[in-house]
């Protein structure tokens, strides 16, 4: 009899667990993302690229009061995202380690950094979404070394918590998928709005005689 | 004896696990139908709302049920079909409107990775399942052996409304609307045992909408 209720008691108690540890939204996870290529027509323009430390390694740690601890390592994300956008949207595009490195032939020079990064959770905004926003900075400079513009660019992710199973690691596949929607948003708004800031529009056209 | 008590515990499995479903399919047609082939089918959630987005499992569903089966039709997936075109069919890009389609489908990249993906129909899907009306109260205690015992009595009314748009590619035209409605009371009698009778609403919707998109595509 007793090894009976043991059992039954140790099944409870476990039951009661792992409901208490699907209740906590704690997430903790390196975000794994890749981006397709755009299927965009490159500009004239060559350029190149310098990643700051800043975006190659960017962690995001917030401790959200009655939620959890919340951590994404975003290493290696932006990088990949920046640089497969830059090469289908410029007709030439390097990367380099510092600014004196920039080949001769290149036009410019671009620099993307994260401003902000902001996660909600369902439960705060009473919705069934995960959401993430990251802002990020792009400077744009000509080959003397003239800022030509820079300017933010925001992005969004949502993630809907009914599309992942309770009582599991949900929380975390859902921001898991909400950041790298960010980052696929981050890259069309990219792709299509680029050439369209009027600085950047005005810059284009000087360099290749075109009157707008 | 055996074969009896089998009988009657799969009569009463396939009682505790479903409940009655009412469906309602209805449809518009616009243009003719009819596909080749070499030909596929794009079958997309749309996603643009800030709230009450078509879920991913539901688009999966449908996507599964229209590959499968008689009248079976090749269907490129959600993911696979955005990849291939990205960035122009996320959800801050995607077309919501037929002139934004007939403007993508100009530029020339586009037309030609419409044509390697060899999709003729984009299906979009919009709606929501919602549980509705519950009433009742069910709670589960430890009882004094140790063991857990529930008592009570709990229902609901599951609500499935889903649309799918047709668009024509190849004509850039719409070529029909179809739509899906199911309806269920799930209930949960509890005597020690609870005993769930759940009316699957969205998986009869999404039955009844995929075996529609295979005959109006059909013709």
């Amino acid at each position: 009899m007793y090894p009976t209720r043991l059992i039954a008691m140790c099944a409870l108690t476990s039951v009661a667990i792992a409901l208490l540890a699907g209740c906590g939204a704690s997430a903790k996870f390196r975000l794994d993302f890749s981006v397709p290529k755009p299927v965009i027509s490159p500009l004239p323009i060559r350029i190149a690229t310098y990643f700051p430390p800043q975006i190659r390694t960017h962690i995001y740690e917030e401790k959200i009061e009655n939620h959890g601890d919340f951590r994404i390592d975003m290493t290696g994300a932006h990088e990949v995202l920046f640089s497969t956008v830059f090469d289908s949207l410029f007709e030439q595009y390097v990367e380099v380690e510092n600014f004196e490195e920039v080949p001769a032939e290149m036009h410019g020079i671009i620099s993307p950094s994260v401003q902000e990064v902001q996660i909600t959770l369902p439960q705060q905004t009473r919705s069934d979404y995960y959401e993430v926003w990251i802002r990020y900075q792009l400077q744009l400079w000509d080959r003397s070394g003239q800022l030509i513009h820079s300017w933010p660019l925001a992005a969004y992710g949502k993630a809907n918590k009914n599309n992942y199973p309770t009582l599991s690691r949900a929380s975390a596949a859902a921001l898991h998928d909400a950041t790298e929607f960010a980052l696929r948003d981050a890259a069309a708004s990219m792709s299509f709005y680029f050439a369209k800031e009027p600085q950047v529009q005005s810059w284009i056209d000087s360099l290749t005689g075109t009157t707008s | 004896m055996n074969g009896r008590a089998l009988n009657l515990a799969v009569i009463l499995a396939v009682l505790v696990s479903t409940g009655c479903v009412s469906s309602t399919i209805q449809q518009v047609r616009q243009g003719e139908t009819g596909i080749q082939g070499h030909e596929a089918i794009a079958i997309l959630g749309r996603r643009h709302k800030n709230r009450d987005e078509t879920r991913q499992n539901f688009v999966e569903c449908v996507a599964n049920k229209t590959s499968s089966g008689s009248e079976a039709v090749s269907v490129m997936g959600d993911k696979a079909f955005l990849d291939s075109l990205f960035p122009w069919f996320e959800p801050r890009t995607a077309p919501l409107e037929l002139d934004e389609l007939r403007r993508l489908v100009a530029r020339p990249e586009i037309a030609q990775r419409i044509k390697e993906v060899g999709v003729r129909y984009i299906v979009w899907i919009e709606g929501t399942t919602e549980r509705r009306d519950q009433a009742g109260t069910l709670q589960c205690a430890v009882a004094s052996g140790g063991l857990p015992a529930c008592f009570g009595f709990l229902s609901w009314e599951g609500a499935s409304d889903y649309e799918a748009t047709i668009w024509d590619i190849s004509n850039q035209i719409t070529v029909g609307k179809l739509s899906s409605e199911a309806r269920g009371v799930s209930f949960v009698p509890a005597v020690i045992v609870p005993l769930p009778f759940i009316a699957r609403v969205q998986a009869s919707a999404c039955s009844t909408l995929a075996d529609q998109i295979k005959s109006f595509i059909a013709g």
